[in-house]
């Protein structure tokens, strides 16, 4: 029996940090953001209230109109002298609208003025309406090694980890397997056989590496995996997800259309589930549902499982047909509700 | 008489309907074949590729062939899938090997070594594993499959345990030719490792050459799973088949000691065997083994023998005491429940705990449990309490385990969880490195049970 | 293959489930056999010794199961018919006997109730 030595620490055989490099994340470099950093959006000049951005006085526009057809514009510097054409004419003072009878300077019932919008500060950097770019660095320490006076533990350290939260615990994968396994909400049930699929995963033998098994990219090595079954699971899960799905859409002519449609991460893993399981069922010769699952998993890593060939089976066919794919980016219709794919008309 | 105006009736030819076409029949026709379609000469077509011998001569019946029905060979045989429940795996080849001490029987009531981890002896010699096995001392459902060995905590209760060996040693040294006998229950809550320091108990007693006799669970003896009969004398049950099985692991795990062991009279079991003075002990038990009759004559002489002066110390464990506190399910031939302490095992055990019958040397062991019904009676008794009158407890648990030294097995202590936590980031279990924050939290989390400490170490949050 | 009571039963079965398998022995009663000769509960037929089965073989025929039990209903129900009750006229027109309403669903009583159905 080989032993391992002693000293080779769990950390060191980790090449990556954990679940880090299986997460789609992008070089923010090659992403353009709704806001650019080169070219910063145009300040507004002056804070425009919603009742600010209406036409110009009707005298103006009738001199606008005039300069285009070739007339006489009333003239603009002097303006109308409604105010001394009522202090000359008694009797237009009598017909004039209600407005202009009252005296200027006298204090209104209502409220006539617009409060401009606050425009956001102007030291907030403009990444942060980037998604992809990364979140704010961590607040130095000092800021936070305060304690209440009287309780016995110092305030937490923020940002809170992302498990600190109640509901999620858990990593999104084990999540979704949890409930992927669940019968009729016996969620208690469900957890427990996740359990025992990652003791299983522990204890079976470390698997073997075979050629030409496509395995994510930067997965750690094989022989370090049952130590960090959770690892395991996703390395196996997203390996085998498929990155698209077909869905045959009605063409012209009572035929069918094979359309290829991306998938999200956990569609592709809610995917890659569906077959592990599938090929799981067929084992007969294991007593419990945990064990053939695990084994079945093992399967997936070491490259001699079924579900690699419905994945290279749903890439070939959507490789075929990849003339039908919709490219709509605008739309956003269910693919059930599509008629004919853009492309086929 | 039928008047004749009714035969008249008979005679007149019958109504035909003027508008139903009439059948047309003729008696012969004229008109030659003409329409027939020429007759086929006789034999197979020539351009037919069809063998000439096979001719379809049969009419057109549809012939469904026949499969023959395979018998379906089935998933296990009999008695695999519970082998498969009951397999016990002691070692991780995936896990990281940590070096330890061996846990040897110089430790017995070293105040020192608690709170460290130990590795159970085992090396190219040493058996004591293999004859821990046939002990059934490692049960399933204990974490062993997880590590690369296995290893275990020396608690403060491991160094109690240790002062019921250390008393016995000390009378054996001093050379006194009394009695020397310990008897004590391991008492706690659930998951608080009462099984396992019976099991730390064997492994001493293995190492000093003690004779080992163990019942790993009672529960087995209570339900009504195996033979029993009634013998006359004493008005007890008794039960050859499980007493067989009990020989054999006792034959297993004390090969060496038992074959030192000499009988000092002659002895006869059953009706027509009999050993003779000075046979040793070995062939009295594999003569035994052999024949489910002679068991229970067997086990009497391996007890007396060793309630002689001058036999080997002994310890005599059992687990699950509660399942023997209630009624059994074996029923009389009037149908009434039989007690469990009518029960000839059990009643031998519960003897030696409450100092009925006593070995020369030895201890007597026995352990509770958490997974059985309600056991009012034996919780009094534990406790030493008063009994109310108006409770109506069974009023032979009380005297069954009086005398017995009740060890309180409590839960971990901050060092003692430290090392197994300790212990399990480095066999790789644990991912979390041990600082104080993961201790204080998992130790809070587990309020330092050793069954919840394992899973929440075990469990990763994300 | 074991002869008990006059009928062959495998040896692999149950103890407690070949006695069930007589007109007129339940749970309870096969309990009560089980009992008296002291046989547990997962005892199958090819444990039991034999004289052990004589034992019970003879223990059965001291009671009234199987066709005997099935003849004491007959004459019982033959009984009510003879004496003239409402009973025994409603048993031999294979119809409730207990004053169900007969508009409906009386299956069960045109099955089994007949004057001569155990004998």
């Amino acid at each position: 029996m080989p032993l391992r030595t002693v000293f080779l620490q769990p950390s060191t055989l980790r090449t990556l940090p954990r679940y880090a490099s299986f997460t789609p994340r992008l070089n923010p470099a090659l992403i353009r953001g709704f806001a650019s950093k080169d070219i910063p959006p145009p300040a507004p000049s002056k804070p425009v209230g919603p009742n600010q951005d209406v036409l110009p006085p009707v005298s103006e526009e009738a001199a606008l109109t005039a300069d285009i057809m070739g007339g006489t514009s009333p003239e603009l510097e002097q303006g109308t002298p409604i105010g001394e054409m009522l202090k000359r004419d008694p009797a237009a003072r009598q017909n004039a609208p209600k407005v202009l009878k009252e005296t200027p300077g006298t204090k209104r019932e209502y409220s006539t003025s617009a409060t401009p919008i606050e425009p956001p500060p102007s030291d907030t950097p403009v990444d942060v309406v980037s998604s992809t770019a990364p979140a704010s660095p961590p607040v130095s320490v000092d800021a936070f090694a305060l304690t209440v006076p009287g309780a016995k533990y110092p305030l937490p350290q923020l940002p809170l980890p992302s498990c600190s939260h109640l509901k999620h615990r858990y990593s999104t994968l084990l999540e979704q397997v949890t409930n992927f396994i669940m019968i009729g909400g016996r969620k208690a049930k469900a957890r427990s056989l996740v359990d025992q699929i990652l003791a299983h995963l522990r204890t079976f033998p470390a698997p073997k590496p075979r050629e030409g098994t496509p395995l994510l990219p930067g997965t750690p090595a094989l022989s370090t995996l049952p130590l960090d079954p959770v690892q395991y699971l996703q390395t196996a899960i997203d390996s085998v997800s498929p990155l698209v799905k077909i869905s045959m859409l009605k063409g012209g002519g009572g035929t069918k259309q094979p359309v290829p449609y991306p998938l999200r991460l956990r569609q592709r893993r809610r995917f890659a589930l569906e077959w592990i399981s599938a090929a799981a069922d067929k084992k007969r010769d294991k007593l419990e549902f945990a064990e053939r699952f695990a084994d079945e998993v093992v399967a997936v890593v070491e490259g001699r499982s079924s579900a690699w060939e419905k994945r290279s089976q749903v890439h070939k066919l959507a490789v075929v047909s990849r003339a039908n794919v919709i490219v709509n980016p605008g739309r956003t219709v269910a693919p059930s509700k599509i008629k004919f794919p853009m492309a086929v008309l | 008489m039928v008047p004749p105006i009714l035969w008249r009736c008979l005679r007149t030819p019958p109504i035909t309907h003027p508008l139903k076409p009439r059948p047309r029949l003729h008696n012969f026709t004229t008109t030659p074949p003409l329409s027939a379609k020429p007759l086929k000469p006789k034999g197979p077509p020539p351009s037919s590729k069809m063998k000439s011998g096979i001719q379809r001569t049969q009419s057109n019946k549809i012939r469904i062939k026949k499969e023959p029905i395979v018998a379906q060979k089935p998933a296990y045989e009999p008695g695999q899938r519970k082998e498969l429940r009951k397999r016990i795996v002691l070692s991780n080849t995936n896990a990281i090997q940590v070096v330890l001490p061996t846990m040897t029987a110089d430790l017995i009531g070293n105040e020192d070594a608690a709170g460290a981890m130990f590795a159970l002896p085992s090396g190219e010699e040493d058996t004591t594993i293999d004859r821990l096995r046939a002990l059934e001392a490692f049960q399933t459902k204990q974490h062993w499959p997880f590590f690369h060995r296995p290893c275990t905590l020396f608690r403060r209760e491991t160094v109690e345990v240790g002062r019921l060996f250390e008393r016995v040693m000390q009378r054996e040294s001093t050379g006194e030719d009394g009695w020397a006998n310990e008897r004590a229950i391991l008492h706690g809550y659930y998951g608080c490792g009462r099984t396992i320091l019976l099991l730390q108990a064997m492994t001493w007693a293995l190492q000093k050459d003690w004779v080992v006799i163990a019942i790993p669970n009672a529960q087995d003896l209570v339900i009504g799973h195996t033979e029993y009969e009634l013998e006359g004398n004493s008005h007890l049950w008794l039960q050859k088949a499980y007493t067989t099985d009990l020989l054999n692991k006792i034959l297993k795990a004390n090969q060496k000691t038992l074959k030192r062991m000499k009988l000092s009279q002659s002895y006869r079991l059953g009706r027509i065997e009999e050993v003779q003075k000075g046979d040793a002990m070995k062939k009295v038990l594999e003569t035994a083994v052999l024949d489910p009759l002679l068991a229970w004559d067997a086990f009497n002489v391996l007890l007396g023998e060793l309630g002689l002066p001058g036999s080997p110390p002994v310890l005599f464990t059992l687990d699950n005491l509660n399942q023997i506190s209630i009624p059994s399910k074996y029923r009389d031939p009037a149908f009434n429940v039989i007690h469990s302490h009518d029960l000839a095992l059990p009643n031998t055990f519960l003897a030696y705990l409450s100092g009925k019958r006593s070995f020369h040397k030895g201890i007597t062991l026995a352990a509770t449990s958490s997974k059985c019904s309600r056991t009012l009676a034996l919780d009094a008794a534990l406790e030493g309490r008063e009994v109310d009158p108006y409770e109506r407890l069974d009023p032979r648990i009380g005297p069954s385990i009086e005398g017995a030294q009740i060890i309180h097995v409590d839960s971990l202590s901050k060092e003692e969880a430290k090392a197994l936590m300790d212990y399990y980031s480095e066999s790789g279990i644990m991912k979390d490195t041990v600082d104080l924050t993961t201790f204080n939290e998992k130790y809070a989390v587990s309020a330092g049970n050793p069954r919840d400490l394992f899973s929440t170490c075990l469990r990763m949050r994300q | 293959m074991v002869n008990l009571y006059g009928v062959q039963i495998a040896e692999n079965q149950l103890v407690h489930k070949a006695l069930r398998s007589f007109f007129g022995i339940g749970h309870n009663v096969a309990d009560r056999i089980c009992a008296k000769f002291s046989i547990h509960k997962t005892a199958r037929i090819s444990q039991l010794t034999q004289p052990k089965v004589t034992a019970i073989s003879s223990e059965m025929t001291k009671m009234v199961i199987d066709t005997e039990l099935k003849r004491k209903i007959g004459d019982n129900i033959m009984r009510l018919k003879d004496i003239g009750t409402y009973r025994g006229k409603r048993h031999a027109q294979g119809l409730p006997v207990r004053g169900q309403k007969t508009k409906k669903q009386i299956v069960s009583a045109r099955r089994f109730n007949r004057v001569s159905t155990h004998t």
